[in-house]
């Protein structure tokens, strides 16, 4: 008990995470999210496809019905690249931050004495690439879980073996 | 002794593949045994030779990936590192690490197919989520059980702690026990739940409106004639009554049930836990570490105010527990000086608010908007031009409006984020109001949120992640609230003290 003190904390000697910078994802990693973004697109004209075959009243409106399906990619690809590049992540001595969101930007923290485990994902779009994103586990369920895309895979997984050399130490 | 090391990246056991063929099989037959019934049942619906065919695609297609997600699941155990490593994923690969040290349970299961084949399930608990990343489908009995000794080799600290929280629950009770009298237990029983009480009511009533209809249909009544029924005083005061006596059955019902189920609720604490129970015919016994408290929520509405009593909700961390009921424990009417020794056994102090954030205007404006003019304009839509015999209720979607708009500025009022020393309280609620304790080294991981046209007038929202589950607070001046998250991230940080 002796060694026990309770001062008060001046906010201005706290380290502030807000003005921090972030590191960005790898470059490449955009072009898996348009990869992505053409897939689902390519699907759904496919779908468009199929409803105006069977259902030829609808013909007549083909020109308003592409026109609305290219905006519709375009202004999906302008928020994806908004989306890129408001992303972001810093690795500090005692938490990992990751930044992201197209209007809303989302900040999550998580300190390293509060993570289980870690996982490595490396789809088999991020492989061509040599892409892999990490996943961070805390006990708070599965909304506290922390996903970091597009990192190299060298990285990757540096970045775990340091987390878990964090986690291994405090035991 | 261990003859088996699991240094190097090894395979399930090779049956392990049916396993997995019939866990695809078992999932495609839940998911269509309707038109596998109507398949085999009318036969000449479908052509026979494409039944054939179809049931030849799904087992070739089954097998092949079965075969290819038992050639791609590898784990091991990394000795130098103190690690558990699983593989697996065909397309999208998978590697999962887990220190030994966070490993708390390792159970061995077996499903009927399983036992007919030898083999074990494996299944890996860690503190808190779900863990279904560390679940080995198929290994022999013999490695099965060195595979659990070979993880738990760390957690033998975590075993210790249970086995002293056994022995000081043996322990003579310290303090008094808390009891709750059968009078609490009546005020809690007809003071509480009213708005599932409400849901209930409006279910009845139409249900009861769809009998009428029924019983119209089936011509036993007739519309005419109910309809050319003035509606004059009586039938209003009827209509009243009746509604009236659906609500006090509500009541009723409710007591009755919370009595028998809470009956005798009484506390006992012990060295660092608290022994529950409750019960009229079998005596329910739950042990509650204090250490293991996540979240605690009081809830009180107007009339248990006045009635001096209050509901207690305690969450705790589900480790150890397999049973999810008990991560969860509730404490019904209790009176104010009880409620506050509680709170002192399991945080150690009560609770005084340095601080009060409360939400930014906009936030009723927002609450208004979305629940309140957004249905409203839909309605006058639909009622104005396509479904013009709606029209007639337009006077009910103003008397909405009004009620949406009372129930968000009572809602408003009451939002607020309480602020002390080492805890924070999320206060929300309209009749029922709730307060949630959070302790600040029990966070888990906490999330900022800015919309960017908030950005100018500074204000945002914050959740935080605990083990207990998240607690939001929308809308306040985000500028505190990231020096509070920053304070509270020095205070995880800089502390030694286990969360758990």
């Amino acid at each position: 008990m002796n060694s026990f003190t309770n001062t008060a904390i001046d906010i201005n000697t706290i380290p502030s995470f807000q003005q921090l910078q972030f590191l960005p994802l790898e470059k490449r990693f955009f072009k898996v999210i348009v990869l992505n973004t053409l897939l689902l697109y390519a699907l759904l004209a496919v779908a468009l496809a199929f409803v105006l075959y069977f259902k030829q009243d609808f013909l007549p409106y083909i020109g308003l019905i592409i026109s609305v399906y290219l905006l519709l990619l375009v202004s999906t690809l302008f928020l994806c690249n908004i989306s890129f590049n408001k992303r972001g992540y810093i690795i500090r001595e005692f938490d990992i931050i990751y930044r992201s969101g197209i209007l809303a930007t989302n900040t999550m923290i998580v300190p390293f004495s509060r993570i289980q485990h870690v996982a490595i994902h490396e789809s088999a779009i991020n492989r061509f690439f040599g892409l892999a994103e990490i996943e961070v586990f805390t006990a708070g369920g599965i909304s506290s879980d922390l996903v970091i895309p597009g990192l190299n895979k060298d990285d990757a997984e540096r970045i775990n073996q340091f987390l878990l050399s964090k986690i291994a130490v405090e035991i | 002794m261990i003859h088996t090391t699991f240094n190097e990246p090894q395979r399930q056991s090779k049956l392990g593949f049916f396993v997995l063929f019939f866990k695809y099989v078992y999932g495609l037959i839940k998911a269509m045994w309707i038109t596998i019934f109507i398949v085999f049942a009318r036969p000449h619906v479908f052509h026979t030779l494409y039944v054939i065919a179809a049931i030849i695609a799904i087992i070739v297609y089954f097998g092949t990936i079965s075969a290819l997600n038992y050639y791609f699941f590898t784990f091991y155990i990394d000795q130098n590192k103190n690690e558990f490593i699983v593989s697996h994923g065909i397309f999208n690969k998978t590697k999962t690490i887990i220190n030994l040290s966070k490993i708390q349970q390792v159970n061995l299961k077996q499903n009927f197919l399983q036992k007919i084949l030898n083999l074990y399930a494996v299944e890996i608990d860690s503190a808190g989520s779900d863990e279904k990343e560390g679940k080995i489908v198929a290994i022999s009995a013999k490695l099965a059980n060195e595979l659990k000794v070979s993880l738990l080799q760390q957690a033998s600290l975590v075993k210790e702690e249970v086995v002293r929280e056994i022995l000081a629950a043996q322990t003579p009770k310290l303090s008094n026990k808390i009891q709750i009298s059968f009078f609490n237990l009546v005020k809690y029983g007809i003071s509480s739940n009213y708005v599932r009480n409400f849901g209930f009511i409006i279910v009845g009533f139409f249900g009861l409106y769809e009998k009428f209809d029924q019983l119209e249909k089936a011509e036993i009544i007739n519309r005419q004639e109910i309809e050319s029924v003035t509606i004059d005083n009586d039938n209003i005061t009827l209509l009243v009554f009746f509604l009236l006596i659906i609500m006090l059955l509500g009541i009723f019902l409710n007591l009755i049930y919370n009595v028998i189920k809470y009956f005798n609720f009484r506390i006992e604490p012990q060295e660092k836990s608290l022994v529950f129970m409750q019960g009229l015919f079998t005596t329910n016994t739950v042990l509650l570490s204090t250490q293991k408290v996540q979240l605690v929520k009081i809830s009180q509405n107007l009339l248990q105010n006045k009635l001096k009593i209050s509901e207690l909700k305690i969450k705790q961390s589900v480790g150890m527990e397999t049973n999810t009921r008990e991560s969860s424990l509730l404490v019904p009417g209790i009176d104010n000086n009880d409620k506050d020794q509680i709170f002192k056994l399991i945080f150690d102090n009560i609770f005084q608010a340095n601080e009060i954030l409360k939400p930014n205007f906009r936030k009723l404006v927002f609450t208004i908007f979305i629940f309140g003019i957004i249905p409203s304009t839909i309605f006058f839509i639909i009622s104005n031009f396509l479904i013009v015999q709606l029209q007639e209720y337009q006077n009910f979607a103003f008397g909405y409006l009004v009620i949406v708009g009372l129930f968000a500025t009572i809602y408003f009022k009451n939002y607020k984020l309480f602020l002390a020393d080492n805890f924070l309280v999320k206060q929300s609620g309209i009749w029922d109001i709730e307060q949630e304790f959070v302790q600040v080294n029990k966070i888990q991981a906490i999330t900022t949120s800015q919309l960017f046209w908030h950005k100018t007038a500074n204000i945002g929202s914050l959740t935080i992640h605990t083990a207990g589950g998240n607690i939001d607070f929308d809308l306040g001046n985000f500028e505190r609230i990231n020096e509070l998250v920053n304070i509270w991230l020095y205070q995880i940080e800089s502390s030694e003290k286990v969360w758990q």
